[in-house]
């Protein structure tokens, strides 16, 4: 699993991992052997094995620092193609449906391996780790031959205590992991809580409602859910050292003392009893170290949620990159008999049935919750309905690679970029950005004159964080949203969705821009969501949604004249200002 | 010089929380990491005594000495793990108990918001995001530090005895570390230069793996180009590292040469007096492994040099955010808040600035709200309406001028009192991603209580909502831990009932309460809110301020404030201000149109 990850590392990388890898490993053995050597020529000339010597030293250290620095090109290069890939499969769906869902955001917010605490790692540790302890053998077989150069059954008596040490090693870690990973949940409340106070929104309301002990009090409360048991094992692992001590200590004594026993009493060579003490040791402290299995182990999670990502999110076939095609007109959309639930025993939509026609400006209004913004989604296609079709000109739109394409839309909870302003608009069409589409959408958007103010113009950063970078109030950024969907109408896009576009502009502005929308004429399918009244009477058709179906359809004045939910709605929006205009009265009397 | 005190006393304070949080950890880390420079020490003395008992053919002593230095290594590599073990738990609980909190309170406990909007500011904590163990980290690498200087003490004294050429390695050390620190240098560079791109890097795949960003990364086909440029950036980011890492690592391998020179010469010095009968093989053994070891203490002492410096990235925030916090406490605010209005607030000359601005977002604001009245403050986006309220609030502190509350500056009441005595609904909301219950109890943590809850979602008109949760009061909110996801007005309607747990405010704010909610639910909440200021205010005196774009909300006010560029341009009643004919009437005039 960790070594497959090695070949996003590139070859030339990974060879030179190997050889780097080698040459720590057996530089141990080697330096045993030429101190022993050292020592067998004190007594004439020992210059050649001094300077071999010196160069084990030098290169052993050059060696460590390349090789980290190789490691580091290899680590970098595997987690980068790791996290594109979970940016890849994660926007790789049809629908978000999925995505949504509790045990899919834990998954890939777990397979972002981004550690957040110093015993999480990444996939590139984890890779590199298990191909350091391939190496690690080599290692360990150099050293066991010069131990066993000495006596060859000294090797079983040190290696069988060593590989049980490891095994011992890796087990805790093991566990160790486990428990860490189980509590994950309280992990991600722990941090949502941990920046609340950074929010702000939040914090406004964090002063005036003194609720700071409060967020302390339960940002604790899910730190210690999770990490409570992950210190019981810290203080097992703790006691359950002294197995390692007597595991390393007994078969170590036994060999130091043979050899140093049978040296003196039989006065063989010192140089070579000398080298084998050092190989000894060596054995031990490469089987002994923990870092490599701490890094898999540490990793191991980030690897196998992405393998389960994509299992679970295979991208729907027919959701092919788009090519341009030739922009035709508005289609005639069809919601036919539409359901929807977020869960299945909360229905949203129960039956729904409405014509759009082609260049239609159609007005969506409706209670809180009715459901407009699901209608929105639905149109979108980023959720499918449970049952029923939504079809444009006769196709379903599930069916239709192309139909996202013909759609522009502002949701509600639009994305703000913390990327210029240019970027944030052209990314609402693909391809290359085109500047004077940009500039257009810009001036159409009424954000023409908030650019302008800016010093870099388009090029500015949204994001106060950034290089000369600003921050939008709500309203600009409402602007720019919408700047984003009108770029994408004029890359060919045919249907203006619009939910809820002007909640933060005050009455100016937002008159001033549904004037200037009004220009499209019939080769734009406009569909505005909205609460506000007032901003859609003049719509060529106002539908009402009530209790997941259409309620009432028709234009304002028939509305009005129908006397039913929606005359009712415009009433109490109207009546508060009534007092004051005698002029309101004949409306009044419609109820 | 000031700094080292500075980072003395940090470090004396940190092992006090250490201490109070986990005394016997704590205590035999320490302990660990100076039992492991003696362990250090016997090891090389064991190596020697069994290489000079082999060489004289003494048996006893060569068994001995191999006892000795085989339990020396054993014990050092069980010490070594052991004190390891007991960091990590130490960093890890001390660092999530003992220092979070101190971070979370900065942001939270200064009374003011002003520092959410300075870059300052928020550049230390995004430092510290997470980071909280880091500054534990810092004080292990500490005693790690005087523990490896302990070590290298010993080295001198055991290199020393054997024969003073071998001190010849320390010069190189020194001139070792020196080289070191340049390459660090440099590597630190690099991460400085990086951090944009890394934080482009973590918003774009942030948005890539978010559900609500989801759709409309759908819906535009954006998805390949957001992970093409989150690719560049991540791409960016580790070519940066690469090269700081590369011309730190030519720096560092510079340090070695030096350091294997002295190593190598040294031990010949040594090897040579064998040859004259001045030192013995044991003693050369003793220089190679001490040699050997001293490379390990080195590069330790470099790693930990490296790492204590990279702490250094979170402690000089640490200890910044700690002073502004305990700056920014309002020690003069004395006078306890009033528990009736009887004359009302008055402001004079208020004016505040928002950092980093030229014009005043309130601009000299001058005027008197009296005891009892619902007072509606209109004006056209960017008019300092959302500002007064936050002043109000204390939210921010008035640059000049002053809020007098019946007589008394608002400066010197005591803000947690203060803000006890009133409530407040905000245009920007909070959202919070738990019960539904919990969201909206918060709003009054000593009242609570079900009636309470009962209460406060009916004057928010939120039992529709409420009804429709399917776990009831208990339902999570919002997609993040797999609660139902709500609408705009969803949300606000329970900000609303948060800001309604509160049953008698002197003082309730309602910044744009119903912007996203749809025309009923408006009515209702306007009508209960009239019903609820108009209740309280004859009971306390209490003073209502609602900002609104909604005339229909606006006309009803006891008192209209209109604004425009921070300044109070018009004020008066509804009728008064149209008969006016000034801006509020041409405002009025463009709303009722588009119902007319």
């Amino acid at each position: 699993m960790f070594l497959r990850l090695l070949r996003h590392a590139g070859t030339g990388t990974l060879w030179a991992v190997v050889v780097q890898g080698l040459i720590m490993e057996t530089l141990p053995a080697v330096g045993a052997v030429a101190t022993g050597w050292l020592l067998t020529r004190l007594d004439g000339d020992f210059t050649a094995p001094l300077i071999v010597l010196g160069a084990v030293f030098l290169l052993g250290q050059i060696n460590g620092i390349s090789s980290r620095w190789i490691a580091l090109l290899a680590i970098s290069r595997i987690d980068n193609h790791h996290k594109s890939a979970v940016a890849t499969v994660a926007t790789g769906t049809s629908t978000v449906e999925i995505i949504e869902r509790q045990e899919v955001q834990n998954l890939l917010k777990s397979a972002a391996a981004d550690p957040g605490a110093w015993t999480e790692k990444t996939p590139g540790q984890g890779a590199l780790g298990a191909l350091y302890i391939l190496l690690r053998y080599v290692g360990l077989i150099a050293s066991a031959s010069v131990v066993g150069a000495w006596s060859p059954w000294l090797v079983p008596i040190l290696l069988l205590p060593a590989f049980a040490l490891r095994g011992i090693v890796i087990r805790m870690w093991k566990r160790h992991f486990r428990i860490y990973a189980g509590g994950f949940e309280h992990h991600r409340r722990y941090r949502y809580w941990g920046e609340m106070p950074l929010k702000r929104s939040e914090a406004k309301e964090l002063r005036v409602f003194g609720l700071s002990e409060w967020l302390v009090n339960r940002h604790q409360d899910e730190l210690h859910n999770h990490l409570d048991p992950v210190w019981e094992n810290d203080r097992a692992m703790a006691r359950a050292q002294w197995r390692l001590a007597a595991l390393s200590l007994l078969p170590l004594a036994a060999a130091f003392c043979a050899i140093a026993y049978t040296t003196a009493a039989q006065g063989s060579s010192v140089g070579v009893a000398s080298a084998a003490l050092t190989a000894a040791w060596g054995i031990f402290s490469l089987l002994a170290s923990s870092g490599e299995v701490m890094n898999m182990e540490g990793s191991r999670h980030g690897i196998t949620d992405l393998a389960e990502l994509r299992e679970r999110l295979r991208p729907a076939e027919h959701d092919r990159p788009r090519t341009g095609g030739e922009p035709s007109g508005p289609p005639l959309i069809r919601f036919e008999d539409i359901a929807f639930g977020y869960s299945p025993d909360a229905p949203v939509m129960k039956g729904l049935n409405l014509d759009i026609r082609p260049g239609e400006r159609l007005a969506v209004v409706g209670f809180n919750g009715a459901g407009k913004s699901t209608l929105t989604k639905l149109l979108a296609g980023v959720y499918r309905p449970t049952s029923g079709r939504i079809l444009a000109d006769g196709t379903d739109i599930a069916d239709d690679p192309q139909w996202r394409s013909r759609l522009a839309v502002v949701f509600q909870d639009f994305i703000k970029y913390q990327l210029t302003v240019a970027e944030n608009i052209a990314l609402g069409s693909p391809g290359a950005p085109d500047l004077d589409s940009i500039r257009k959408a810009v001036d159409e958007a009424g954000f023409g004159d908030v650019v302008d103010g800016l010093e870099s113009g388009l090029d500015t950063p949204l994001d106060r964080s950034r290089t000369g970078g600003v921050d939008l109030s709500g309203g600009q950024w409402q602007q720019l949203a919408l700047a984003r969907a009108l770029y994408a109408v004029d890359r060919g896009a045919r249907i203006l969705v619009l939910d809820e576009p002007t909640a933060h502009l005050d009455v100016r502005t937002e008159k001033d821009l549904f004037d200037r929308l009004g220009g499209h004429d019939e080769h734009l399918t406009t569909v505005l969501i909205s609460h506000r009244l007032s901003t859609v009477r003049d719509a060529d058709r106002i539908v009402l949604l009530a209790d997941g179906a259409v309620a009432e359809s028709g234009t304002h004045d028939e509305l009005m004249a129908l006397g039913g939910t929606y005359a009712h709605m415009f009433n109490l929006q109207a009546e508060r200002y009534k007092s004051g205009f005698d002029d309101r009265l004949e409306e009044g009397e419609l109820r | 010089m000031r700094k080292l005190r500075t980072y003395a006393r940090l470090h004396a304070e940190l092992f006090a929380v250490s201490m109070r949080i986990e005394p016997g950890i704590t205590l035999m880390m320490i302990a660990g990491m100076v039992f492991g420079a003696f362990t250090f020490a016997l090891t090389a003395v064991g190596v020697k005594v069994t290489v000079d008992a082999m060489a004289d053919r003494d048996t006893t002593m060569a068994i001995i000495g191999g006892a000795v230095a085989a339990a020396a290594y054993a014990l050092d590599w069980v010490i070594g793990a052991l004190t390891g073990v007991m960091t990590k738990m130490l960093i890890d609980k001390a660092g999530h108990t003992g220092i979070e909190p101190v971070v979370m309170r900065s942001a939270a406990g200064v009374p003011e918001v002003d520092h959410l909007e300075h870059t300052e500011f928020l550049d230390r904590v995004t430092a510290l995001r997470g980071q909280s163990w880091a500054v534990i980290w810092g004080f292990t690498l500490a005693v790690r530090a005087i523990a490896q200087l302990l070590r290298l003490i010993l080295a001198v004294v055991l290199l020393g005895s054997v024969s003073p050429w071998l001190l010849l390695m320390f010069p190189c050390v020194a001139l070792q570390l020196w080289l070191d620190g340049r390459g660090q240098a440099r590597e630190r560079r690099a991460d400085l230069a990086l951090a944009e791109d890394k934080r482009i890097q973590a918003h774009l795949f942030d948005l890539c793996i978010s559900g609500s960003a989801g759709k409309e990364i759908r819906a535009t086909g954006a998805g390949p180009e957001l992970i093409e440029r989150h690719d560049a950036a991540a791409e960016r980011v580790r070519s940066t590292r690469l090269r700081g890492q590369l011309s730190g690592g030519i720096w560092r391998a510079a340090g070695w040469v030096v350091f294997a020179i002295g190593y190598t010469v040294s031990i010949g010095f040594v090897a040579a007096q064998v040859g004259r009968g001045e030192a013995t093989a044991g003693d050369v053994m003793m220089a190679a492994t001490i040699g050997a070891l001293l490379r390990d203490v080195v590069g330790q002492a470099v790693s930990t040099a490296t790492n204590a410096s990279g702490t250094v990235r979170v402690l000089e925030p640490f200890l910044w955010l700690r002073e502004y916090a305990s700056e920014h406490q309002d020690t003069e605010a004395r006078t306890p808040a009033p528990t009736r209005l009887d004359r009302g607030i008055s402001l004079r000359h208020l004016t505040y600035t928002y950092r980093g601005t030229d014009t005043p977002a309130v601009d000299d604001v001058s005027v008197d709200i009296p005891a009892g009245s619902v007072v509606a403050v209109v004006g056209e986006y960017g008019s300092g309406k959302s500002t007064l309220m936050k002043l109000l609030a204390k939210l921010h502190r008035p640059v000049s001028g002053s809020i007098q509350v019946d007589g008394t500056d608002l400066a010197a009441i005591d803000t947690a009192q203060w803000r006890q005595a009133m409530s407040a609904a905000f245009q920007d909301f909070g959202r919070y991603e738990t019960s539904f219950a919990e969201a909206i109890t918060i709003g009054d943590l000593e009242r609570g209580g079900h009636d309470a809850l009962d209460a406060a979602v009916a004057a928010a008109n939120a039992e529709g909502l409420r009804e429709k949760l399917p776990d009831g009061d208990r339902t999570q909110l919002g997609t993040k831990f797999g609660g139902v996801e709500l609408s705009e007005g969803q949300w606000q309607k329970v900000a609303l009932a948060r800001s309604c747990m509160r049953a008698e405010p002197l003082l309730f704010l309602l910044d744009e309460p119903t912007a996203s909610l749809d025309a009923p639910s408006e009515q209702a909440v306007f009508d209960s809110y009239m019903a609820r200021a108009k209740q309280i205010a004859s009971a306390t005196g209490s003073i209502t301020v609602i900002v609104s774009h909604r005339f229909s909300t606006v006309a009803g006010a006891d008192l209209i404030l209109v604004m425009k560029h921070g300044r109070l341009i018009e004020s008066g009643g509804h009728e008064e201000l149209l008969a006016a004919d000034g801006a509020y009437a041409d405002l009025y005039e463009i709303h009722a149109t588009s119902y007319s």
